[in-house]
């Protein structure tokens, strides 16, 4: 069969363009595929996979194949549908059986709020709102003061 | 920069732990990353910059870690130094501009900042001892827990930026001295063993692809799917099992090449002790045999701790650092046989 574009060469692919008189069966060539812009390479999933990248930090997984190393926390969930052959290649499993991590949740808020109190406090210095400053200074030394009481509390 | 270090000795020096002769340390690991940051290996320097302010302002709340030596105000001879008392990687004498260590008073306990991971806590011991250094790094890791936010995923457990590493994030490395093994030439069948069982064994001082002073590291491989107990429990089997195999080596080159096994030793203890140029390697191997006279029992004047010592103080960096500065390899060659002999009484 030869190509429907062309006419000389012979027709290798089915081809369907779709326009406002509906859909068009076309028999079409190489050559003609190539012309238009049309990739018939078969696309493997493997490819698909070394094109993917992290969302979060922008590693793609090819990048990850040559170092070794992730990115970021994300790359995990981004990269997951391939990871699991990764792990098994040295790991035993792929669920974790080991330590959990123990949070102080009071102690890491107060800690982010303290964090929050200096910065406040240096903007109100550079303002030179000493009032305002001296108010949050003391804040924080009470912060501070309760920090050390939960530490000793563990 | 690192004065106080200069002539202390750490504890791993100072003491010997299980299967000395063969056993020459262990060092057990976490990783951990602090969430919020991308990994170190892709992070941007304000990043890291901000990761190594934010931990060494956390390890305040610890007691004992005062001293934090920031990488990039050292000269390289003393990053040489701290790598050859295995606090920091080789890859980061050279790099590691935001990297910082932090070792104790004792010096057994170590904590590296931005290095591979944004955090690595690390305990080392004499010989062959996992559990009690594992146990130190596991307390340090709850004190820092509780000022940090570790990346941690409930499935994949603690995440870091090697999968090889995600879960559990615990490396053991057990340092061991294999002259037999060598000697008979059964390494490789070692090494294939090791494989199978996802541990991995490399030699620890490499010359031109040699392993110098027969001195190998073996480190799991496995770190998910497993609990910390089980990678303690299992890397106690798979070093035993090493051990073994230097000790068959041993009865084996005793029965069958006794005298040209002595000969070995006692030339390289007379080497040693009346040497006035020792060459790094040269050193390396002629002690590995001096401790296998040890272990055989037939030097006695030299005891396995003598040599521990001998093998970390007389590493070129620790050669700079005691004489203040670079040395040149001749230089290096003769105060390391002067050193030798003085410590050898020869």
């Amino acid at each position: 069969m030869k190509c429907d574009l062309c006419g000389d060469n012979d027709a290798k692919y089915k081809y369907y363009e779709v326009d406002s008189e509906g859909i068009r069966e076309m028999n079409i060539c190489n050559k003609c595929a190539h012309r238009k812009g049309i990739d018939f390479a078969p696309r493997t999933q493997e490819q698909k996979v070394e094109n993917i990248k992290c969302k979060e930090c922008g590693l793609s997984f090819k990048e990850f194949k040559k170092t070794n190393h992730l990115g970021c926390p994300e790359c995990y969930n981004n990269f997951r549908s391939k990871l699991d052959s990764i792990f098994l290649q040295t790991h035993p499993g792929i669920v974790h059986k080991g330590k959990k991590p123990v949070k102080n949740t009071r102690l890491l808020s107060m800690k982010k709020e303290i964090r929050g109190l200096q910065e406040t406090l240096e903007n109100y210095v550079k303002k030179e709102k000493y009032e305002e400053a001296v108010h949050i200074r003391d804040k924080i030394e009470k912060y501070q003061e309760e920090l050390k009481s939960i530490r000793r509390d563990k | 920069m690192i004065e106080s270090l200069k002539g202390s000795l750490p504890e791993w020096l100072s003491n010997l732990g299980p299967y000395p002769d063969i056993v020459f340390l262990s060092k057990v690991s976490l990783y951990r990353n602090i969430e919020g940051y991308r990994f170190s290996s892709c992070a941007p320097d304000k990043e890291k910059t901000e990761i190594l302010a934010l931990l060494r302002e956390g390890i305040k709340t610890l007691q004992d870690f005062d001293n934090v030596f920031p990488l990039m105000e050292l000269l390289d001879f003393e990053k040489e130094f701290l790598f050859e008392r295995h606090f920091i990687p080789e890859s980061l004498i050279q790099n590691g501009i935001h990297s910082a260590v932090a070792p104790n008073s004792a010096q057994n306990n170590i904590l590296l900042i931005n290095a591979d991971e944004h955090l690595q806590i690390s305990s080392i011991s004499s010989g062959l001892k996992i559990q009690e250094p594992y146990s130190e790094c596991d307390q340090i890791d709850d004190i820092l827990n509780a000022e940090f936010e570790f990346s941690y995923d409930k499935k994949l457990g603690f995440l870091t930026s090697s999968p090889k590493r995600v879960g559990t994030g615990l490396e053991i490395s057990v340092f061991v001295y294999l002259p037999a093994v060598v000697i008979i030439g059964v390494v490789s069948d070692l090494m294939e063993d090791l494989e199978k069982n996802n541990y991995s064994m490399d030699g620890t001082y490499l010359d031109g692809g040699g392993v110098m002073g027969s001195l190998f590291r073996v480190q799991n491989e496995f770190t998910l799917g497993v609990s910390e107990e089980n990678i303690i429990e299992k890397t106690n089997i798979q070093i035993n099992n090493v051990i073994q195999k230097e000790i068959d080596a041993r009865e084996y080159l005793m029965k069958n090449a006794r005298y040209e096994t002595e000969d070995k030793i006692w030339r390289s203890y007379g080497i040693i002790t009346n040497a006035r140029f020792l060459a790094l390697g040269d050193f390396l191997n002629l002690t590995s045999a001096i401790r296998l006279g040890v272990g055989l029992g037939l030097i006695k004047n030299l005891s396995i701790l003598d040599l521990n010592r001998l093998t970390i103080l007389s590493q070129p960096g620790h050669l700079y650092l005691e004489n203040g500065e670079y040395l040149d390899l001749r230089e290096e060659n003769i105060l390391r046989a002067e050193f030798i002999r003085k410590k050898t009484g020869g």
